[in-house]
């Protein structure tokens, strides 16, 4: 049939390395030209060997002792595979499921860990539409629930406000803000002299009396509140608790047991940086909202400038580390922004600060 | 290239000690020299110094993959540049015995534990070998990363504990317990049995698994694992330092001071 394969051939009193020689394949059985040893196919059993279990082992006894050939190349395993009869030589088929069984275990690993290396790249390519579709799964009562139960813990540190002149004059801004939203919003005044006012998941929105203090118009309110249900709408802490959840299971996945100091790194860093995104999302949504609500912009931009007075001096690290977006550029925006988008019907809302203030005082003793 | 002249000194803390021939080199891992000759000189040599077909960077990449099997990923190579014999020393890093294996002997290529190589001739390579069958890699006691040392000549070997050679005819099995493999010939096929009984794997202390290695070939088995003889010293470092005796003797003086005493007030 051919001119023999090379083998390895072990055996008593052969070399512990084998001997090199040649075989013949006939029709059943397997010739050793240098031995004039005949095998017959039926007394030969297959085997894996060697340490990447792939190689073909033929073992036969001979005399009670047991013999052994192998091929010396992959080359020759090929033709041996290829003349041997499967059904035969007893263990062949096995060994064919063997080996491949292995490359397939090893194929699959690669592939699955493949396709979950696209998928990661995707989720992070599409980002912003991958976190907005889990959001999108998560019902309104559920955020209302969120925020209901932050407000609840808020409740117990400071003193909040929700009946009053000054929560009326918030809320009239607030009202016009949010008319056709689907979220029922709630207004809330807090003592708090900090320039501030925040929004929880939900519809909850509190400003801080140091906020109404600073401002100088109802303009520069509806500007703040704007940004702060734009937060709302947008569904931010509810994109920011998907985050961080996104990124402990990825830092988990990655490095098996992930110890609880990369974890909060790993959460401190995304949180920033996806804070600075929604600001600034927050931001220009914003204004589109005061330009549909047919509110004068600019109340925006000089109670922007104003906390930018506000915090001068205060060494505030660099941009990449902090939760808010340098005020500087957060003004270049939103001033392009009205430069684009000019609102010529948009008017001033009047408010009687004085009445405001002194109605938040009366209440302060307590 | 001339047979190495070597001879192994030391019983348990070994040495090799190699008589080079005028322009004859060896190699061997950093840190493993203990003293050479004045006409010997050492250079440092990236992986195994062998050549790649990818060149500077493929040779690095052979050299971070060698230094994944408990290898440095530079060499030291000896050269006798005189042209006199001259004698270098390596010293094994751990207790434990050297052995030399003739790679001519086994097919030119043997598989060994993870930094098991420590000297041999110039030319021969030093691979990573990866365990594929999944089981043996998590319970074979080797790990998934194996040495594959190739090429000719004699080359040294180490393991911690008195290393043992067994011949395996074709039919032959050896049930090894998981850690004590050092290496075998390529021919052999390693893999894992389950003890068979559960009362075994739980008090047996032999774990779960026994490693098999089936011939032929040839298999060299330790006595006793690095991860054993660090278990032992551990603990006996840890119960070492407040010795108990010398606690108890304390009270025993304390107690025989205190019957003094006593009988020194009842005397009268």
């Amino acid at each position: 049939m051919n001119n023999g394969v090379s083998i390895l051939l072990f055996g008593p009193e052969l070399p512990s390395a084998g001997e090199l020689t040649t075989c013949l394949i006939e029709q059943d059985r397997i010739y050793l030209p240098a031995y004039k040893q005949n095998v017959n196919f039926s007394e030969l059993e297959a085997r894996v060997g060697s340490f990447d279990h792939n190689q073909l082992q033929l073992f036969w006894q001979h005399q009670d002792q047991g013999w052994l050939l192998m091929p010396a190349n992959p080359d020759a395993q090929k033709t041996l595979v290829k003349l041997l009869p499967k059904k035969e030589v007893a263990g062949l088929g096995k060994w064919k499921r063997a080996t491949l069984g292995q490359s397939l275990v090893w194929k699959s690993i690669a592939y699955s860990l493949c396709s979950l290396a696209l998928l990661a790249v995707l989720v992070i390519w599409q980002y912003d539409t991958a976190v907005s579709w889990v959001a999108g799964r998560v019902p309104l009562a559920t955020e209302y629930k969120i925020g209901e139960s932050v407000l609840t813990s808020l409740k117990t540190q400071t003193s909040l406000i929700d009946k009053g002149v000054a929560v009326d004059a918030v809320k009239k801004i607030g009202d016009r803000l949010t008319n056709g939203s689907p979220y029922k919003y709630q207004w809330h005044l807090s003592n708090d002299p900090a320039i501030n006012a925040f929004a929880l998941p939900g519809g909850i929105v509190i400003v801080n009396k140091g906020l109404l203090e600073k401002a100088d118009s109802a303009n520069e309110v509806a500007g703040v509140l704007a940004h702060e249900i734009q937060h709302v709408e947008q569904r931010h802490a509810l994109k920011n608790m998907i985050t961080s959840s996104g990124i402990a299971a990825a830092v988990l996945l990655v490095l098996g047991d992930a110890n609880a100091v990369m974890m909060i790194m790993a959460h401190q860093v995304s949180a920033q940086y996806f804070s600075r995104q929604a600001e600034s999302d927050a931001d220009m949504k914003g204004i589109a909202l005061l330009n549909k609500s047919k509110i004068d912009t600019q109340g925006m931009v000089t109670f922007f400038k104003k906390m930018q007075e506000a915090f001068k001096g205060k060494a505030n690290g660099p941009e990449w580390m902090s939760s808010h977006p340098d005020t500087a550029n957060r003004i270049q925006a939103i001033e392009n922004y009205i430069k684009d988008h000019p609102c010529t019907d948009c008017d001033r809302l009047k408010w009687d600060k004085k009445v405001i203030l002194a109605s938040l005082e009366k209440k302060k003793p307590r | 290239m001339s047979q190495l002249n070597y001879t192994i000194n030391g019983n348990d803390l070994q040495y090799i000690k190699i008589i080079l021939e005028p322009g004859q080199e060896a190699i061997a891992e950093q840190g493993a020299m203990m003293y050479v000759d004045k006409h010997i000189v050492v250079d440092t040599i990236l992986g195994d110094g062998s050549s790649s077909r990818m060149g500077g960077i493929g040779r690095f990449w052979n050299a971070l993959k060698r230094s994944f099997t408990g290898e440095s990923m530079f060499s030291s190579v000896y050269r006798n540049t005189s042209n006199k014999p001259q004698t270098i020393a390596i010293a094994a890093p751990s207790p434990g015995e050297i052995i030399p294996i003739n790679l001519s002997e086994h097919g030119g290529m043997i598989i060994c534990q993870k930094g098991a190589y420590i000297a041999g001739e110039l030319g021969q390579r030093i691979q990573l070998a990866f365990q594929k069958r999944l089981r043996v890699g998590f319970f074979g006691g080797e790990g998934f990363i194996m040495q594959k040392i190739s090429g000719q000549g004699v080359v040294f070997i180490h393991a911690s504990g008195t290393l043992k050679e067994v011949v395996l005819m074709p039919d032959d099995e050896l049930k090894i317990d998981t850690g004590c493999l050092v290496g075998m010939s390529s021919t052999v096929r390693y893999d894992i049995k389950y003890t068979g009984k559960l009362k075994n794997s739980l008090f047996g202390g032999e774990g779960l698994f026994y490693a098999t290695v089936s011939g032929p070939g040839k298999v060299w088995i330790q006595s006793l694992p690095m991860n054993r003889l660090s278990k032992v010293l551990m603990s006996a470092a840890l119960t070492g330092s407040s010795s108990r005796s010398s606690w108890m003797g304390k009270f025993y003086l304390l107690a025989v001071i205190l019957v003094a005493i006593a009988t020194v007030y009842n005397k009268p």
